[in-house]
């Protein structure tokens, strides 16, 4: 008897144990090897990227993107309502370093980095063709600069993740500037190459090699570089993939012939500007602020077009209206606009004027001022020419990723202007503060930014 | 107690049944006697006894001098009752019958302790088990399980983090072993079946919550016949890498009595909070925010400050607490059940439903369905067993989404009414967010769990028997939560468009089967006996999240078909398999002298090919020195053991496929293709994290084991810890699981003692007490400093502690609160954080009475605890918003001695940071240790001589009526965490047996 069970239960033991506890993967889990081995569920790797950027962090059209909240930072938005808001302590320039959007900011942003690592290196291994190949690298590279590029705007020093490695990523030290444009560089170099031969993506739902330069652009514009930032422009420009929508109304639709690259909405959705701007009652919580609103020329048509104003019996707000969509509509009509053929003129102007070429600088101005109406600049000191810019600039770009508030940081002229109207501000706060979880986290990333 | 009754302590009633048929089994027939006797105890007569035939109307009770008469048949059966005392029955022979009953609690050797995979007589266990019997499960009003275990039993820590219906409770034995916070939970073992741990719920649709619900809570507590808790080496290690954090074994009632019974229990009850939080009147609150503004040198009140711009009625005062929090909560408790059978087959059945309402404005309600049943068989011959027991048990709630605590801080007094005229919502104008707009964002949710067990045995031989343990479980829960447009404040525009719901399906199936084989041999004083067995155990369960927004009408919000975007929130599945082989092996000598050896091999699908299976064992020894020759007849002490273990024990405890680099589907389309997104940071390296145990212990027996009393001592040292160990951002994720070879250890004393005060007549006066003193420890941390855990722990600290500034006081000149500078750099940083502070008890116990006098019981029962907590300086920032009263004590001029800073209308940066480091220092806590009447209970039990099986008991309850604290702010257990306190309960009941 004795025996007999003994013998059942080691069969059992010896038949069963080593395999019972194998387990399946369910069937909506792939393994990281896998993925990359197929281009279509590489590149849903990539897609994955470009929907957090759309719907979740950075330059996201919501709430949580720097759109928003660099805006009330800045001068472009007020809140009426600050408390329970989380916008409410930018928009008071009181934002802490224990401040939850700044965290979670930071901890997306590096999750998209992480997965744009992660597609580099499984990539890179992968037996794909080799179009393919230089298709994802090079938009995977790009994304990756583009990212870092922001929070260098928000956080200047920061790490640069190039690799998928954690135990070397949590104990990262930060960047000098200098070290940080060079990366910039070399990732939008890498891009650059990838890129060159691979075919815009017909809703430029994808960066192209345009993109590459315009973020190009954008880094020598940091560096004064402005050389390179006509070289680069001016290759944009004239090669004529894109031309200035006449209609102001057009600009942001999706199929605007001056966007080099946007981020997609679902089928069906809008981009999410619109429901972050538009209000339809008042009075709202937040709204374009007066200062933005009074510096339009009268008959800039960029007011009558991109703001929209509702009033009652004493009280009048206005919001940028440069998105039309608040709501689902049946096909989507507008898609998150990343970077437009205005500001490659703009960036142009500037590097001409910046080098002494004011005329040309003027005549690229122009180019902008004739779309919304107005009439052109004349020729001027270089001092005043470079101050249209900066006017013309602040007309065009307002609403949008923040542009504002990193040209004022990157002519260093923020004390001069948020001083006026933004009673709690310091010098020190023209860098956000780095998230203190990360401080204590990883210590290599001390000190604190200045001021906090 | 004579040394003539001793030997029938040791006899089970079945036995003694026996005795009497040998013994008296000749005895002539007769039609009709009258039988009479003297009941008593070993002191006295005992009135009021319950004598009855069996099976029959025909009963009588004893007289105050412990005589009876009772008409029977010869041959018949006879019972003998009475409360505190064993029950006996007797086959009637002559026409006398006197008896001596036996206290119920004092015998010690009686007592058998479920130890899960075997049982072990009380007297003879190696190792440290709890038991919390019925009796003190029963008597709670709470309808948790957790909760009545709060101060029962030593080394149980269970504290409450909301008096929600269904709320969190919090359960540590032997402290924190892990560093992970969430791997401290302990292995539920319901009828010999493993509780799922896996997690369906989806915890952001009930934010009131700050715990998961544990599918425990909504197990009907009168279910339960007796929880045993296991903690050391000796009792855990044949649980293997599940034990680590201790065993709890719930066994829920089965039927042990011939004939038919009936039960009917129901009560009803009310509740309120303990404690209301100090807040500030409106006088006193505009005086505050006035001197903010005139402190900060401001002559103007900000737009937005409505409270004292003009906005708002000075005048006007609502005590948010009562209008939010202070509703009485009311439930109702209906219980109804049946056992019966036969000596070889009985059963039993029980149906009970449980209503609930919450404090909380609005009508919210939690709603629970219990239904019960076992089966109890064996054959004649006694060699085949069955045992099988089966729950459903429902939950259905529609709780607030919200828990409003919180909300009731930081209301203006003289904020707006929460509604208009015509019963809409009052906004005011877009100056405040209406706080009963959560009450709009509804919550439902259905919870089900299906659990059964079934045992069959069959003894081959008498020295084998067989076993086959087999259990399956499931576990659904269906979540929703609406946001209709009407939540947002209608200035916004928004219409049913933006009305949206989140719902959450999750699905939990298990099945366990466990074969075992015991084998056991006696020859002169050696007794040994093994056993052995396997286990296999699955686990599957998925969760499907889906928001649907934008409808045409409200009204079709809960037809996700109707929605215009549907999003898959989350979609899971996971899959758990475990595989083990057990063992035991006990040999004792002639019950002085005891060894016990468990171990176990157990294999786990949570970690990668390398590291899928380990060991785990343990020794346990007892020496009863009351055997002894030199003590045999000492006459006070009745027994004395020695026991100790050593062992170890370990953990799997991290959730499903994490040593696996995954991708999975996000759901979100993008250029017409749905992304993938990578699951976590991966490591396939990890492997079990053990934990070595070592105890000792001495447990006495005195005055005929009037009191009993242990002492234990046990030292626990958890290594190779399996964390996700916190990573920054910059990494991408915010934590990856690896072993880290840092080590944890905890430490203690744990104190119980059980007396019998008084056992005269009809008065009997138990109490029982216990007390844990508890220290937790990490020991070991490579490279701590350079590690990710370097601003959150210490060598030689415990793993709670909090790193703080170390307050100064206020500043008489600046008026601001002062820090100390350690390092003395002119600045405050994290490296000044140097002050250690523990936030949980350092010791914590329970006191249980429970008196009866005739037809009277009185039962009471304390908890303690010695712990800080966070008092008023942790809420706002003083001067900008709603306070606690003590802040009063402010600076306001130079010169003053205050324990507040100068008021500030948040405009004084200086002062707003000064607050912020205040709230990471330790001026923040202050004592909140605590003495709790937990629950007092005063029953009287109805009983009517003609109908001795009719038994009526009344009874009343009251729960945490009483609350010693210095603690002034709040309740010291959920203290200022914004979390409901517990309520403070009252009942009435009855409960009638038949």
């Amino acid at each position: 008897m004795k025996k007999y069970f003994i013998l059942l239960i080691s069969t059992v033991l010896v038949y069963n144990c080593e395999s019972f506890t194998d387990i399946n993967l369910p069937d909506n889990q792939l393994t990281g090897k896998v993925v990359f081995e197929d281009v279509q569920t590489a590149d849903a790797a990539l897609t994955h990227v470009y929907t957090l950027l759309f719907s979740e962090t950075l330059v996201t059209g919501n709430q949580r993107g720097i759109g928003v909240l660099m805006g009330a930072y800045g001068d472009e938005q007020t809140y009426h309502t600050t408390e329970g808001f989380a916008q409410g302590v930018f928009f008071l320039n009181q934002v802490a370093p224990n401040d939850n959007t700044i965290m979670t900011l930071w901890d997306k942003s590096y999750h998209a980095i992480y997965a744009l690592n992660a597609i580099i290196e499984g990539v890179e291994k992968s037996n794909i063709t080799e179009t393919d190949k230089n298709k994802l690298l090079g938009e995977a590279y790009f994304t990756r600069a583009y990212i870092h590029y922001f929070l260098y705007g928000l956080f200047d020093e920061i790490p640069y993740i190039t690799s998928t490695d954690y135990e070397l990523n949590s104990k990262t030290g930060k960047l000098k500037p200098g070290e940080l444009i060079d990366a910039l560089q070399n990732d939008l170099e890498r891009a650059a190459q990838f890129l060159k031969n691979v075919p815009q993506h017909v809703l430029k739902g994808r960066p192209s090699i345009d993109a590459v330069k315009v973020l190009q652009a954008r880094t020598a514009l940091l560096q004064q570089d402005w050389d390179s930032v006509i070289r680069l422009t001016s290759e944009i420009i004239d090669s004529n993939h894109y031309s200035l929508e006449t209609d102001l109304n057009l600009v942001f639709l999706k199929e605007s012939t001056e966007t080099i690259w946007q981020l997609m909405a679902k089928a069906g959705n809008n981009a999410m500007e619109g429901a972050s701007y538009i209000f339809t009652k008042i009075p709202p919580v937040q709204s374009m602020s007066e200062s933005l609103y009074n510096s339009f020329e009268i008959s800039d048509l960029r007011k009558t077009h991109w703001t929209k104003t509702l009033s009652n019996e004493t009280q009048s707000f206005t919001h940028s209206f440069k998105y039309k969509y608040n709501q689902p509509t049946g096909t989507s009509m507008e898609y998150s606009v990343q970077l437009r053929l205005a500001e490659v003129y703009l960036m142009r102007a500037e590097a001409y004027i910046q080098s002494g070429q004011t005329d040309m600088g003027l005549d690229d101005i122009n180019m902008i001022r004739q779309r919304a109406g107005l009439e052109n600049r004349m020729t001027a000191s270089e001092q005043t020419v470079l101050q249209y810019l900066i006017e013309e600039r602040q007309h065009e770009l307002f609403s949008e990723h923040g542009h504002r508030f990193f040209d004022l940081k990157r002519w260093d002229k923020l004390d001069e202007v948020l001083s006026n109207v933004k009673p709690n501000w310091q010098t020190a706060y023209k860098n956000l503060p780095l998230p203190e979880k990360e401080l204590l986290l990883n210590p290599n990333l001390n000190p604190q930014n200045n001021g906090y | 107690m004579k040394k003539h009754t001793h030997h029938k302590q040791y006899l089970s009633p079945v036995i003694g049944l026996l005795l009497y048929l040998i013994l008296y089994g000749n005895a002539h027939a007769q039609s009709s006697i009258t039988l009479t006797g003297i009941v008593r105890d070993s002191e006295a007569p005992l009135p009021s006894v319950s004598v009855w035939e069996k099976d029959t109307n025909n009963g009588t009770m004893t007289d105050e001098n412990g005589r009876y008469s009772l008409k029977i048949k010869p041959g018949g059966i006879v019972t003998f009752s009475f409360i505190g005392y064993k029950t006996q029955t007797h086959i009637v022979s002559g026409t006398t019958l006197n008896i001596t009953l036996q206290p119920d609690q004092a015998i010690l050797d009686e007592v058998v302790i479920n130890a899960g995979y075997y049982n072990v007589k009380d007297k003879e266990r190696t190792g440290s088990i709890a038991k919390v019997t019925a009796k003190n499960i029963e008597n709670k009003a709470s309808n948790n399980i957790l909760d009545a275990l709060q101060g029962q039993a030593a080394g149980v820590q269970v504290i409450q983090k909301t008096g929600l219906a269904g709320g969190g409770f919090d359960i540590q034995i032997r402290g924190q072993n892990s560093l992970r916070t969430d791997g401290n939970m302990p292995l539920y073992v319901v009828d010999g079946m493993p509780l799922s741990n896996e997690n369906i719920h989806d915890k952001s649709l009930l934010s009131a919550s700050p715990y998961l619900i544990s599918p425990l809570n909504i197990i009907n507590p009168n279910n339960i016949e007796s929880i045993e808790i296991l903690k050391d080496a000796d009792a855990t290690a044949i649980y293997g890498s599940r034990g680590a954090n201790g065993v709890v074994l719930i066994t829920t009632k089965k039927s042990a009595v011939d004939g038919t019974s009936f039960y009917l229990n129901s009560y009803t009850g009310w509740g309120k909070i303990t404690k209301k939080v100090p807040l500030m009147k409106t006088e006193q609150y505009l005086e505050m925010k006035k001197e903010g503004y005139l402190n900060d040198g401001l002559t103007e009140y900000r737009a937005s400050d409505h409270s004292i711009n003009g906005n708002w009625d000075y005048s006007k005062y609502t005590d948010w607490q009562d209008k939010l929090i202070g509703n009485t909560m009311q439930f109702h408790h209906l219980d109804f059940g049946m056992r019966g059978g036969n000596q070889n087959t009985n059963y039993n059945f029980s149906i009970s439903q449980h209503e609930q309402s919450t404090v909380f404005i609005g009508n919210q309600k939690q709603n629970n369905l219990s239904v019960q049943t076992g089966l109890k068989h064996s054959s004649k011959n006694d060699k085949f067993h069955l045992n099988l027991s089966v729950s459903y048990n429902q939950s259905k709630s529609n709780l607030p989404g919200t828990d409003f605590t919180l909300t009731t801080y930081s209301l203006q007094p003289n904020a707006p009414e929460l509604y208009n005229e015509d019963g809409t919502l009052n906004w005011a104008e877009s100056a405040w967010t209406n706080p009963l707009q959560a009450l709009e964002q509804k919550y439902r949710a259905q919870n089900d769990l299906l659990h059964s067990a079934m045992m069959v045995g069959y003894q081959i031989t008498n020295n084998f028997e067989f076993n086959l343990h087999a259990g399956y479980s499931k576990s659904n829960i269906n979540q929703s939560q609406i946001i209709p447009h009407t939540y947002y404040n209608p200035s916004y525009g928004m219409d049913s468009n933006s009305s949206s719901i989140m719902t959450n399906k999750g699905e939990s199936i298990s099945w366990n089967l466990e074969p075992q084989i015991n084998w056991h041999k006696n020859w002169n004083k050696h007794r040994l006996s093994a056993l052995t067995g396997l286990t296999f155990l699955h686990q599957q369960s998925e969760r499907l999240g889906i928001r649907g927004r934008g409808f045409s009408s409200n009204s079709l919000i809960y037809n996700i078909k109707a929605a215009t975007t549907v999003s898959i929130l989350d979609a899971y599945q996971s899959q758990y398999r475990y595989n083990a082989i057990f063992g035991r092996l006990n040999y004792n000598y002639g019950n002085r002298y005891i060894v016990n050896l468990t171990g176990r091999r157990d294999g786990s699908s949570r970690f990668g090919d390398n590291n899928r299976f380990a060991n785990f064992g343990s020794v346990g020894a007892a020496w009863i020195f009351t055997e002894e020759n030199f003590l045999k007849n000492n006459h006070w002490l009745s027994f004395g053991k020695l026991r100790g273990s050593y062992g170890t024990a370990g953990s799997d405890n991290i959730g499903d496929y994490q040593y696996l680099n995954t991708y999975s589907s996000t759901g979100n389309v993008y250029d017409n293709a749905s992304g993938l997104k990578p699951d976590r940071l991966y490591n396939p390296n990890f492997s079990w994290e053990k934990t070595t145990k070592l105890e000792a212990a001495l447990e006495l027996g005195l005055l005929d084991n009037r009191i009993n009393t242990s002492l234990a001592w046990y030292k626990n040292r958890s290594s190779n810890q399996l964390v996700g160990i916190p990573l920054p951002g910059t990494t991408g994720f915010s934590s990856v699981n690896a072993n880290l070879d840092a080590t944890v250890e905890n430490s203690g004393l744990e104190l119980t003692l059980n007396t019998v005060n008084i056992r005269k007549g009809e008065l009997y006066w138990t109490t029982g007490f216990n007390l844990s003193i508890a220290k937790n420890k990490l020991i070991a941390f490579p490279d701590l400093e350079g590690s990710t855990y370097a601003n959150q722990y210490a060598i030689g600290q415990p793993l709670s502690i909090l790193k703080l500034y170390h307050f100064l006081g206020v500043n008489p000149q600046t008026g601001l609160y002062e820090f100390e500078d350690i390092n003395g750099d002119g600045k405050l940083t994290t490296d000044d954080r140097t002050t250690y502070l523990n936030p949980l008890p350092q010791w914590y116990g329970g006191l249980q009475n429970s008196i009866s006098y005739k037809n009277w019981e009185l039962a009471f029962s304390f908890y303690f605890a010695k712990q800080k907590g966070k008092n008023y300086r942790t809420r706002l920032i003083p001067g900008a918003g709603q306070n606690l009263t003590m802040i009063v004590d402010r600076w306001q001029k130079p010169g003053d001695i205050a324990s507040v800073q100068r008021y500030t209308s948040g405009s004084n940066t200086q002062a707003v940071q000064a607050h912020n480091y205040m709230t990471q220092s330790d001026g923040v806590f202050t004592d909140a240790s605590y003495l709790r009447l937990k629950n007092i209970e005063l029953a009287y039990t109805l009983r009517i001589p003609q109908l001795p099986q009719l038994q009526c008991r009344i009874y009343v309850r009251a729960e945490n009526f009483l609350t010693l604290t210095s603690y002034k702010e709040s309740d010291p257990e959920t203290q200022l965490t914004g979390y409901l306190p517990p309520l403070k309960q009252m009942t009435l009941g009855t409960h009638i047996k038949f």
